[in-house]
């Protein structure tokens, strides 16, 4: 009598290949042949842990993903990388709220692509009051902790910069962004 | 219809029984028109089907004849946007309402009998069937034993929390 346990690898990545990445992460959770299920190739991408691709590849700007991490990652500037983490809201039935922070590299987030495809440069264009861009070059693929890092650097360099600002509305990407060279901007409150 | 699509032909299930069927319904399962492409004089001989019992052979047909007209899929040029959809048409929704053993059944033999579109079918039954629950949901659906210690299931539930839920 078959149960989901007979069918084989393949069949069960045609599967999961139909859910999206809050759904793959719940089934990682499930048992250890789920999770080596969402460890095949197949779902790099949506994990963000493609390789760089050959420098052949033209890139097509409007075809890169932001990784999703960057939308939730809080980040207060003039902090340092530890700082920079999820925050997250657990909501008691009829008690106040009670806020926690887990630090971005105790996630798997950090070590995932900041893009897909991956790319070994970024240039960062802070919103605001930003003076100059924030270079990212990391030769085998920039991660969401390299740019976390740089940005914690940029803003303990000398730029005038007086206030505190709260990292929240993520990342986008800039429309001067071309093959060769992808520009971000990134939004402060 | 052409006389071909008329013609009929004898199945043979995994225990041993006759089926008969249209040939147009049984071509849609690629094996079996392999088979009878190379066998030639098809109704002559019956095609055995090893891996296929009778019960999960009539079911595997009664949708090759609801689809026995659809048009033949189109090239995978739309594979990533096809992929992420988990719509199933109303007929195939209420044909795959049956248990979970039948389910695999089902699966496993379209996979064996090569029928892309039902074995698509299939793996958007199972995918719905995961979508939203949480993970102890989804080890109590499909009856899995969590093999993680406490510890080991603590730590991936905190890196990936911040993935779920959005």
């Amino acid at each position: 009598m078959p149960d989901i346990n007979d069918l084989p690898t393949e069949l069960m990545v045609e599967t999961f290949s139909h859910l999206e990445l809050d759904d793959l992460t719940r089934c990682m959770r499930s048992s250890k042949t789920f999770r080596a299920i969402t460890e095949h190739s197949a779902f790099d991408k949506i994990f963000f842990r493609t390789k760089l691709p050959s420098l052949e590849d033209t890139l097509d700007p409007n075809k890169l993903q932001i990784n999703p991490a960057f939308r939730s990652l809080s980040y207060i500037c003039r902090s340092k990388i530890e700082d920079t983490g999820f925050l997250f809201v657990d909501e008691k039935p009829g008690g106040s709220p009670n806020y926690r922070t887990v630090p971005l590299s105790a996630t798997s987030a950090a070590t995932q692509n900041a893009t897909e495809p991956a790319v070994s440069s970024l240039t960062l264009s802070p919103f605001g009051k930003s003076v100059f861009d924030v270079e990212i070059e990391v030769e085998h693929g920039v991660t969401v902790l390299d740019v976390m890092k740089e940005l914690c650097g940029y803003y303990h360099g000398d730029v005038p910069n007086d206030s505190c600002r709260y990292f929240l509305a993520g990342f986008y990407k800039n429309k001067w962004s071309t093959g060769e060279h992808i520009i971000f901007s990134v939004h402060w409150k | 219809m052409s006389s071909t699509d008329e013609q009929k032909i004898i199945l043979v299930s995994s225990d041993g029984v006759n089926i008969e069927t249209a040939r147009i319904i049984a071509e849609r399962s690629m094996l079996i028109k392999n088979m009878i492409d190379d066998l030639g004089n098809p109704g002559e001989e019956p095609i055995p089907i090893m891996n296929v019992s009778e019960a999960v052979l009539r079911k595997v047909l009664e949708w090759c004849d609801h689809h026995k007209k659809d048009a033949p899929p189109e090239k995978d040029e739309d594979a990533e946007s096809r992929k992420k959809t988990t719509d199933i048409e109303e007929w195939d929704q209420k044909f795959m309402q049956v248990d979970q053993e039948m389910l695999f059944e089902i699966i496993l033999a379209a996979n064996y009998m090569d029928i892309k579109a039902l074995l698509d079918v299939g793996c958007k039954t199972v995918a719905n069937m995961i979508k939203g629950k949480s993970p102890e949901e989804i080890r109590k659906t499909f009856n899995i034993q969590n093999d993680f210690t406490p510890e080991e299931e603590e730590q991936i539930r905190r890196e990936n929390e911040w993935a779920e839920d959005r």
